[in-house]
């Protein structure tokens, strides 16, 4: 082989070796971007998931619903009261000769529905306070789960582009190696004594062309 | 090439698909525990291969076969999880679980490796390191599969759960509770105001109304005590149980443990299910006793006021006032 095809032969080499680096940093690169690229679809999936929550909960804290919670805590404490108070008056014997008169009843039990009422419209803020917590310490707990999730989902990571990374690790050591190669062929190409090139001693006396001989 | 770290990204990310697996069916499990429905028990992990029976998600649904020859999670785990690697990335490893599975090839070997059958998380059994899949084993690597991950069971249970008519019976068992004893008290108070009334010949008076009405409006006021009281207790118990699934939610994600999570849950719903300790609700009429009947009687009876009518007495004046009001 000549000195010029072993330096062509080193060049080769080294762009080969050179391409199979760039081929395998593309590769690394694309899969480094595929795995981000999917890490970050799911960090919006926790994203949109976060947030229909948390609208949901908002959607649970209008003035409507506080109306509406308020109403059913007032109408539990005005059904409650009716009945024990319509209990305990029934213990009450109703007579001309002794105990209150039918009138004094009545009026009582007027007095008495008019009171649970009172008591419903203010007790019934608890129902629409208690809920309303619910409400919130769900959320809440539920938005702490998903950051939970994706916090896990982030923290893998590092690991998926270590592996990315690594995938190409083999195909960029052949690169290595073949530039390598290339390189040390083309300096040896280089390098090496031009024996070719070494003028030759004619024995029969014929001096050379480009041999001085002092004559 | 080759190396323990080179498939790192897949093992963190099945391990941490099987933490968020956990986590999601304990949640399930305590949503279904506290909040009333059915759920899975008796987690299925190491149970026997080939006996596994009906088999449930933590929501108590059942699982068929048929799932699992569907399930891309589960086909996508063969080929990434540690315990499987090198069979699930031979082709004709994979190709023979989808011949089983579905049809599709031709049935093959199972190599876990050389040390795959030493591997105490080898799914195709402990010592095994060469196996043809049947359609069994797809179903137990199956259910091994979902089993470490919480997601598979044995049996289901049904919790009542702590919904709107837990609460009411509470109230409602507080109102059965304590009324008896007011009624007890409010029928002992209207005695003494008739003997009273009737004592002093006072029965058919303007006083006798006062007195009757004013009793009656006690009687509604308490009455109204003890609705309330039944509500806010109902209420308060319906805090500590809200209060306490947080907790175990907390727990559940710090451990992602839902076997855990999910006994506390049974134990703690069937404490809160257990009937309260009430306390005796006490004296409800002696303020109104004392305000009206004490301060009633004196100016009533001329024969408990002596000193008044010249009969001589070794009474006090002191006793015509209401025990509430303040003497100097």
């Amino acid at each position: 082989m000549g000195l010029e095809t072993l330096a062509l032969v080193g060049l080769a080499l080294s762009a080969a070796g050179t391409g199979a680096e760039m081929y395998s940093s593309a590769r690394e690169g694309e899969k480094m971007n595929k795995a981000a690229e999917d890490e970050f679809a799911r960090q919006r999936g926790y994203q949109k998931e976060a947030t229909k929550t948390f609208q949901g909960s908002l959607a649970q804290a209008t003035p409507a619903v506080q109306a509406q919670q308020q109403n059913i805590g007032q109408q539990k404490i005005q059904e409650n009261v009716a009945k024990t108070q319509a209990v305990a008056r029934n213990v009450i014997p109703t007579s001309m000769d002794s105990g209150p008169s039918e009138l004094v009843q009545k009026e009582a039990t007027a007095a008495g529905a008019a009171q649970g009422a009172q008591l419903g419209r203010y007790q019934g803020m608890d129902e629409y306070s208690l809920r309303q917590w619910i409400n919130n310490l769900r959320a809440q707990q539920q938005l702490q789960v998903i950051t939970n999730l994706a916090r896990g989902s982030e923290g893998t990571l590092p690991f998926v582009l270590n592996q990315a990374r690594q995938s190409q690790e083999g195909t960029r050591a052949l690169g290595q190696g073949l530039g390598a190669l290339g390189s040390i062929v083309g300096t040896y190409g280089a390098t090496r004594p031009k024996a070719a090139t070494v003028p030759t001693y004619n024995l029969s006396g014929i001096v050379p062309y480009n041999a001085n001989l002092g004559v | 090439m080759g190396t323990p770290s080179s498939n790192s990204g897949d093992i963190a990310q099945a391990q941490e698909r099987d933490r968020q697996n956990l986590i999601k069916g304990g949640l399930s499990q305590i949503n279904a525990i506290f909040g009333g429905g059915t759920y899975g028990v008796n987690p299925a992990a190491g149970f026997a291969r080939r006996n596994m029976g009906q088999l449930y998600d933590p929501s108590g649904n059942l699982i068929s076969t048929a799932t699992s020859a569907n399930d891309p999670e589960f086909a996508t785990w063969l080929k990434t999880h540690p315990g499987v690697t090198e069979a699930a990335t031979t082709r004709s490893g994979l190709g023979n679980a989808l011949y089983h599975m579905g049809g599709v090839g031709a049935p093959g070997s199972q190599a876990v490796g050389a040390f795959g059958g030493l591997n105490p998380f080898n799914p195709f059994g402990f010592g095994e390191d060469r196996k043809t899949l049947t359609p069994n084993d797809i179903r137990a690597l199956y259910g091994k599969w979902l089993g470490r991950e919480g997601e598979l069971f044995t049996g289901t249970a049904t919790s009542p759960g702590f919904g709107d008519n837990f609460y009411k019976q509470r109230t409602q068992d507080y109102i059965n509770y304590a009324m008896p004893q007011l009624a007890d008290q409010a029928r002992q108070a209207q005695k003494n105001l008739t003997f009273r009334l009737a004592d002093q010949g006072l029965t058919q008076s303007g006083a006798a109304d006062t007195l009757n009405t004013s009793l009656l409006n006690e009687i509604n006021r308490q009455a109204a005590g003890v609705a309330s009281t039944g509500v806010q207790q109902a209420q308060d118990l319906q805090k500590q149980i809200e209060q306490q699934r947080s907790n175990l939610i907390s727990q559940l994600e710090t451990s992602a443990d839902p076997g855990s999570a999910t006994s506390q849950a049974l134990s703690t719903a069937a404490g809160f299910s257990a009937p309260s300790v009430y306390q005796p609700i006490g004296s409800l009429f002696s303020n109104w006793a004392n305000t009206y009947l004490a301060s009633q009687v004196p100016t009533t009876n001329p024969s408990l006021f002596p000193y008044l009518y010249g009969l001589g007495s070794t009474r006090s004046g002191g006793s015509i006032l209401p025990s509430n009001t303040t003497q100097p």
